[in-house]
């Protein structure tokens, strides 16, 4: 008999009730959203194949004990390759948002919004890829101002609010302005090295890295390369740039992904808005231009960020030369 | 080819094309046209002076654009007959050809397209398949890859025959590798491109894994797979050879190939779902397994002979289970992989079934068809009195009625298949299906809806389809309401106005007309035809002033029994929420009108009797 | 000179023009309480003094000293220096002594193409024998001596040390009242404060409607015909408030012209143009061609530096590189 009321009457069929979520039967477990998902790479206890059978298995309590469950980005490289036209990070908010109900809570880190410098302005909300954050009335120091806002559960920590907000009153753990100032200079590598070499300071998305062996190269470059790792591209305030830049920095190179692959739906186009447009304005000060410069790494482009970096401190090393 | 082409009581026309087929089973006509192959068959002799001297090549199609040819050239080492044929489009008339030639004087420029009508009793289509281009799935890279190729592409450089002599190497820099792998489903099971399973690649993949391992015992093979499909006779014996020889089958579809630039190596991402984690492979060539997809000019192929596809594109046959080898026209059959993609020896099996069932009818003086068939009442025709009209032989899917101003209608007997459109189409009620008189199914009406009849669901079915649904709900035990009153014609093309608006006019609750999904209509177009009407006739039966949810159109194929019951159970509910005493007031409302609808069907023959009858035993 | 326990101010314009000494004047009745409690003692805006005047005092003798305008000549930085040595508390007052200003966008130029540019290149511009003014000449009478026209314009506070900035350009005048207030009253704040304005930025007091809205395409203000109660980012319009100091009380924005950005950089942001950058670029639309909205930015300096660039870190790495040459 089928149902006739519409209570749903597993866990599987709760999860199929949400929107996005009515596909997940079809799913016949190739795999391939699994080894093109870069979540998957870097915590490999994350695999939504292994997520949708224990769904259909109505494994309802493991399901949400792991806590990777909550690290789909959507950025959604797998979709377009699923042979059945699975949505998967559609599927993956249908679970969440039924863990949520069962009470279960986002492991992530979030953005957190210093209430006394947040003027509510708004910024942060419309940057957010997620509609994560949104604009309450709150009192603070007695007096009722308009507050931004994070909701956990669909914060994913890329960082773009703490890029965006104009008065830096959001903070992401782990890449607060602070912490990025600290990695890029730690060591006293910017003093240090007067041996000659220009200094390039590679700021980099942590996504972009598709092979294991570009992985491996990202630690062996040479020593007047200083790589910083970020959540997204879009986390780079243009303030860091030059703020390298005025330490003595003589190359700053901030790799995104590709558009469309994103980690973070919209961080590589935010970034390229913001580095193409200091490369105008480089160029209107009546300098080189090129002083930073932007690259966006596809899935496909084994090779090309190690490679990209070693040119750049080649082509840095013979013009130097050329000058002394 | 070349034993068909040495029987005596075989022709074959090569490089030629059908143009037309009229006539019906047993009786075809066919006109077809030989292109011109600009050498004389007579005079060729086939031996190959010509061809060294032609300064054009291109790339070889028999070869996968490996290797290339000439523009006078012998498409294959096997091709019947063994003659050259210039390829007109790439030829630049240098005449070298001409005069190496010489006395045999076989070249001949003047020739032009001939036309000729053939006379035969049954056709067989065996058009085969096409190969699905990867190019299209970016993620594999095949076009930008070098070392990226398809199976048919290893087949040619595989063979001794081929362009590299059997010599097995890799594009990107002739060398051979030992490291291959390859993709299973590349393009099929897939909904992006094609949902259906290709059925032989599996067997094909394991036949190139097993013979390179046993010319080269060293190389390293993967197959990477999401099921191997390996169903026929002795075909998993020779799986399990293939991994007791040692190559390695990893289940897991691919996500993404990406290539070292320096080394031309390709990486192969991809999830080993046994061991539930992703694995990089390195490879120095990649063979992907296509899918076999419907040859490129099926559509057109398929408007000559008039038959249909299947939603996977593939000829549509006449019934999968019980007629898998016959067309929705008589007289036409389906071989191989025209009508879904088979292997050898299931093509093999399927043609040999064809030509016996092609043989019967070259056998057979007379022809016994359906009892179904439509016939024209000639007194009623306009045509027959010299009126524009043709309605019928426009809504015919299978060109079966001949229609000639001053004459009647005229149905070609053996070429009607008895969906019954034409007879529910036909303005003057002109026109009758046998066994399917509009008497028989007015009756039926009057005697489904004689007792309350506002309480009732009226469902009209199509045999093939809907019917089959019912049924199928009867045999799944799927319930659904005692309300229901079933009335079975051939396809929904038969199901007329009329007999809805008797319906409603003897007060039906609700009415549901139901057929096959488009795809798979077993009349080729007959459920079109019904579609557009129900369109139609829905909107008019609102403007009458019957509430719309007491009409339902719904496609219901033969295997959706839940379907089925699930839309006589909405129905019925809808029919319990109406207000009976709103709904007593709409059927008087509106009677008036809907006795205006059908007040001419007492003068069709025999309907005038049924009423009568009706009327008496009520 | 006054013999008294009244405050002493003394307020300068370099290279300015004039605002800040008028926004002085605006605080209208409030002069004559400022008057009461304070003794000018220099004002060359207002008033006939000599630098004699000045040099003849003793150090530190002045209390407060409001200086307005950049330094862009050599004079400027001579009473800069004078000012700081006879001024117990300077104050950079106003945006040019502040940040810079719209003199500080000449920093685009050097000091010959802005020379050429003026005294032969213009339109108005009579000169056949292409003089350009020299720091010493001779002429028939004598030595001639002028102020350098340095290389750069650089805020006060770059030249001398100050204690406090006034942004704005100019301050409004009720800002302004407040500042000689708190003066007068000698509550003034920690030394390196911001006086008189907010410490976060404009959109906090902006009574437009936010609604969401991405940006589709960066527009001018010229461009369009702006909906009146609207946020004017969320039409395209690139408007400084999100990176501006709160406290100016919106003339601009009340009267239909987004933010320009004279108030600087709220409190705890480094450089004004490249925070803005960084906000403007995050509310982009999804479907919008990034290239072409960075191309609809014209003259990106001048709209997201156009009061701050000689204080910028932007500025920085030029003048570095002009060292390093």
């Amino acid at each position: 008999m089928q149902h006739t009321d519409n209570t749903p009457h597993s866990f599987k069929d709760e999860v199929m009730a949400e929107p996005g979520g009515e596909l997940l039967q079809r799913c016949y477990s190739c795999g391939t959203c699994v080894s093109m998902c870069l979540v998957n790479q870097t915590c490999p206890d994350y695999n939504p194949r292994r997520t949708m059978r224990m769904v259909m298995l109505d494994m309802r309590e493991e399901t949400f004990r792991n806590p990777t469950i909550w690290h789909c980005s959507a950025c959604d490289l797998c979709h377009p390759h699923c042979p059945q036209g699975i949505h998967i990070s559609d599927l993956m908010r249908a679970i969440k948002n039924v863990a949520l109900r069962a009470g279960y809570e986002s492991p992530l880190p979030s953005a957190k919004v210093d209430e006394h410098k947040c003027s509510g302005c708004d910024i942060c909300e419309k940057a957010c890829p997620y509609g994560a954050l949104s604009l309450a009335a709150k009192t603070i120091d007695g007096k009722e101002r308009k507050i931004s806002q994070v909701d956990r559960s669909l914060c994913m920590a890329c960082g773009i609010c703490a890029a965006a907000c104009p008065l830096s009153a959001i903070t992401v753990e782990d890449y607060s302005n602070e912490k990025v100032a600290a990695q890029i200079q730690a060591g006293h590598w910017l003093k240090k090295a007067k041996s000659g070499d220009p200094k390039v300071l590679v700021f980099n998305c942590s996504w972009n890295l598709r092979a294991e062996a570009d992985r491996d190269a990202m630690s062996e470059l040479p020593a007047n390369v200083r790589v910083v790792n970020v959540p997204c591209s879009g986390r780079i305030d243009p303030t860091f740039v030059l703020t390298a830049l005025q330490a003595g920095v003589a190359r700053v190179l901030v790799a995104g992904c590709q558009p469309g692959e994103c980690h973070y739906k919209q961080g590589t186009r935010i970034a390229q808005g913001r580095m193409h447009t200091l490369n105008h304005m480089f160029e209107q000060m009546g300098m080189d231009a090129q002083r930073v410069q932007f690259v966006q790494i596809g899935t496909e482009d084994r090779g090309r960020l190690p490679a990209t970096i070693l040119d750049l401190v080649a082509e840095l090393k013979s013009s130097t030369v050329a000058v002394a | 080819m070349v034993d068909a082409a040495r029987h005596p009581n075989i022709t074959v026309k090569s490089y030629t094309e059908v143009k037309r087929v009229e006539g019906f089973i047993g009786n075809f006509k066919v006109l077809v046209e030989e292109k011109p192959r600009y050498v004389n068959m007579d005079r060729c002799n086939g031996c190959g002076a010509c061809s060294p001297v032609c300064p054009i090549e291109i790339p070889n199609e028999f070869e996968e654009g490996i290797a290339p040819r000439k523009a006078i050239y012998i498409p294959h080492a096997q091709a019947v007959p063994l003659r050259y044929v210039i390829d007109e489009e790439a030829c630049i008339h240098c005449y070298k050809c001409v005069d190496a030639c010489g006395k045999l004087d076989a070249i001949d420029f003047s020739q032009q397209p001939r036309q000729e009508w053939l006379d035969v009793g049954s056709i067989l289509v065996a058009t085969g398949f096409d190969n699905f281009d990867p190019s299209v799935i970016k993620e594999y890279g095949f076009g930008r890859y070098a070392n990226v190729i398809t199976a048919m592409e290893l087949e040619r450089i595989n063979n001794s025959a081929g362009p590299t002599a059997g010599r097995i190497m890799r594009p990107s820099d002739s060398k051979f590798p030992n490291k291959i792998s390859f993709i299973q489903c590349v393009g099929s099971r897939d909904e992006r491109y094609n949902l259906y399973c290709s059925g032989f690649c599996c067997m094909y993949t394991i036949k190139n894994a097993v013979q390179w391992k046993q010319t080269y015992p060293d190389a390293d093979i993967t197959i990477f797979y999401m099921d191997i499909r390996t169903p026929s006779k002795g075909y998993e014996e020779f799986y399990r050879r293939a991994r007791e020889m040692g190559i390695r089958f990893i289940q897991g579809r691919p996500s993404i190939i990406t290539e070292d630039p320096k080394t031309g190596n390709l990486f192969i991402q991809a999830e080993d779902v046994g061991l539930g984690r992703t694995i990089e492979l390195e490879s120095e060539m990649v063979i992907l397994s296509t899918a076999a997809i419907p040859r490129v000019d099926t559509d057109a192929m398929g408007s000559v002979l008039n038959i249909s596809r299947s939603p996977d594109g593939f000829f549509m046959e006449y019934h999968p289970k019980l007629r898998p080898v016959d067309s929705p026209t008589d007289g036409v059959f389906l071989c191989g992989a025209a009508q879904s993609p088979k292997d050898i020896p299931a093509s093999v099996a399927q043609g040999s079934a064809a030509a016996s069932r092609a043989a019967r009818i070259l056998n057979a003086d007379e022809w016994e068809i359906e009892p179904i068939v439509a016939m024209v009442w000639e007194d009623r025709c306009i045509s027959a009195q010299g009126k524009k009209c043709g309605i019928c032989a426009t809504k015919c899917p299978y060109g079966a009625i001949l229609v000639e101003t001053g004459k009647a209608a005229m149905v070609t007997a053996a070429k009607c298949h008895g969906c019954g459109g034409c007879v529910a189409e036909c303005p003057h009620n002109a026109i009758t299906q046998k066994h399917f008189t509009d008497a028989q199914v007015i009756s039926q009406l009057h005697a489904l809806l004689r007792h309350e009849p506002e309480k009732k669901v009226l469902a009209f079915m199509c045999h093939w389809c809907s019917y089959g649904g019912a049924d199928n709900a009867g045999t799944s035990h799927f319930e659904y309401p005692a309300s229901q009153r079933g009335l079975r014609v051939m396809c929904s093309a038969r199901m007329d106005s009329d007999f809805i608006f008797e319906a409603f006019r003897l007060g039906a609750g609700v009415v549901l007309v139901s057929g096959c999904h488009p795809q798979d209509c077993h009349y080729i177009t007959g459920q079109r035809v019904g579609a557009e009407r129900f369109e139609k006739l829905t909107k008019r039966l609102v403007d009458m002033g019957i509430s719309p949810q007491r009409f339902r159109v719904e496609w219901i194929s033969a295997a959706e029994g839940a379907k089925y019951a699930q839309v006589i159970r909405e129905m019925d509910q809808t029919l319990r929420q109406i207000d009976p005493q709103a709904l007593k007031e709409e059927i008087e409302r509106t009677r008036p009108e809907l006795e205006r609808r059908v007040r001419r069907l007492p003068e069709i023959p025999d309907v005038a009797l049924a009423l009568e009858l009706a009327k008496a035993t009520s | 000179m006054a013999k008294n326990n009244k405050l002493k101010i003394a307020i300068y314009w370099a290279a300015s023009c004039g605002g800040c000494d008028v926004a002085v004047v605006e605080i209208g009745h409030n002069l004559l309480k400022l008057k009461e409690a304070a003794d000018i003692l220099f004002w060359p805006a207002a008033m006939d003094f000599k630098y004699s005047d000045v040099e003849a005092m003793p150090d530190k003798h002045i209390d407060v000293c409001l200086f307005n305008g950049s330094v862009r000549t050599s004079e400027n930085e001579h009473i800069a220096k004078l000012l700081r040595a006879k001024s117990k508390v300077m104050v950079a007052f106003g945006s040019c002594a502040y940040e810079g200003c719209i003199p500080g966008l000449a920093n685009l130029y050097n000091r010959g193409d802005i020379l050429t540019r003026v005294y032969q290149e213009t339109p108005s511009t009579e000169n056949p024998d292409g003089v350009i003014p020299q720091p010493h000449c001779k002429v028939p009478e004598g030595d001639l001596d002028l102020p350098e026209f340095y290389e750069s314009v650089k805020p006060v506070g770059m030249v001398v040390p100050v204690e406090y900035s006034v942004p704005g350009c100019p301050p409004v005048a009720s800002q302004v009242w407040g500042v000689l207030e708190a003066i007068i009253a000698g509550k003034l704040p920690p030394v390196g404060a911001v006086l008189g304005a907010g410490d976060r930025n404009l959109c906090e007091e902006c009574e437009r409607v936010r609604d969401g809205t991405k940006v589709k395409q960066f527009v001018r203000p010229h461009e369009v015909i702006a909906d009146p109660k609207k946020c004017f980012l969320e039409q395209g319009i690139v408007c400084s408030g999100p990176a501006t100091r709160a406290g100016c009380g919106r003339p601009c924005i009340r009267v239909g012209m987004p933010c320009r950005g004279c108030y600087g950089p709220p409190e705890g942001v480094k450089d004004q143009g490249a925070k803005l950058l960084s906000a403007i670029m995050a509310v982009i639309d999804p479907e919008a061609d990034v290239e072409q909205l960075v191309s609809q930015i014209v003259d990106p300096v001048g709209t997201l530096y156009r009061f701050s660039l000689s204080d910028s870190l932007l500025q920085q790495i030029k003048w570095q590189e002009a060292e390093k040459k």
